[in-house]
């Protein structure tokens, strides 16, 4: 059986810092799933969470880990979506 | 002046956690062109600057009030980066800042800078005299205002959209990732004459 890659990333939740042992063959929203996990904000399901890398940009939580080709501690941002406004 | 509603002491200690947590990715917000200009209880100043665009503009910079946090969401209002001074509507358009949004995300701006059909504006208020304010959920003004009686904060407030990092991510979003260019004209054309000892 081959051995699982693995690598060690930083997902920041909400301005929280949270180390996780991320899978290359898994998808990011597992990644995801495990950081909101961590960091006990378990009020919302990953799909209401957006992950941005460190210039804000959004990355999609359904690409493989190992896709994207992050050096290990790489810092990846998540915050909750926004909800509709501008209507006052 | 603000009437207290939650111990001083509570609110201090929570927002001391959102500066701690702010200093620990302070490398990355600088790099997104987050410039913090002063964080002393219970304000924080942040200015915006595009680092993908040369040259580099400060696009506007905000106050976010943590008075009484968490029972109030924290405020948020635009201030001029020189003198502190929080900004009307009418100052807010003569500056010509505009935070997009398209309902069911996404931004729409044209190549004019102007809003396009189908896009909302974050910045309002109800008079082009009063404060500008930012209508997103997860900010006092938002919440405070009638148009949103049915949306209060408390039901928001264990969901981290009232969060430093949350707000300023969505200010970031919405004000200067969308900035895709400038066109504008610079001439210096007239140096003072300086005599060097």
């Amino acid at each position: 059986m081959s051995e699982q890659k693995k690598e060690e990333l930083v997902i920041v939740v909400n301005g929280e810092p949270v180390q996780i042992e991320a899978n290359l063959n898994e998808e990011l929203v597992a990644v995801v799933s495990q950081a909101l996990a961590k960091s006990q904000n378990t009020g919302q399901p990953p799909e209401n969470w957006e992950l941005k890398n460190a210039s804000g940009n959004l990355i999609d939580q359904h690409q493989k880990v190992g896709a994207l080709g992050l050096p290990p501690g790489t810092k990846l941002f998540l915050s909750p979506r926004a909800g509709v406004g501008g209507r006052a | 002046m603000t009437e207290v509603l939650v111990d001083p002491d509570v609110s201090r200690l929570k927002f001391k956690r959102e500066m701690s947590r702010y200093a620990e990715n302070a490398r990355e917000y600088r790099q997104r062109g987050w410039i913090l200009l002063k964080s002393e209880f219970p304000d924080v100043e942040v200015a915006f600057v595009t680092p993908h665009l040369w040259p580099h503009a400060l696009v506007f910079s905000v106050r976010v009030n943590f008075s009484n946090y968490d029972l109030w969401a924290p405020s948020v209002r635009f201030i001029d980066p020189f003198d502190a001074h929080p900004l009307t509507l009418a100052e807010i358009r003569k500056k010509r800042i505009s935070l997009p949004q398209r309902q069911g995300g996404g931004f729409l701006i044209g190549p004019d800078g102007q809003l396009q059909a189908g896009a909302t504006d974050l910045v309002q208020a109800d008079d082009e005299n009063d404060l500008a304010f930012v209508c997103l959920p997860g900010v006092r003004e938002y919440h405070d205002h009638p148009a949103h009686s049915a949306d209060p904060w408390l039901t928001h407030r264990n969901e981290g959209i009232g969060s430093l990092h949350n707000i300023l991510d969505k200010l970031h979003a919405h004000g200067v990732l969308c900035v895709r260019g400038f066109n504008l004209t610079i001439a210096i054309s007239d140096f003072q004459r300086m005599v060097l000892a």
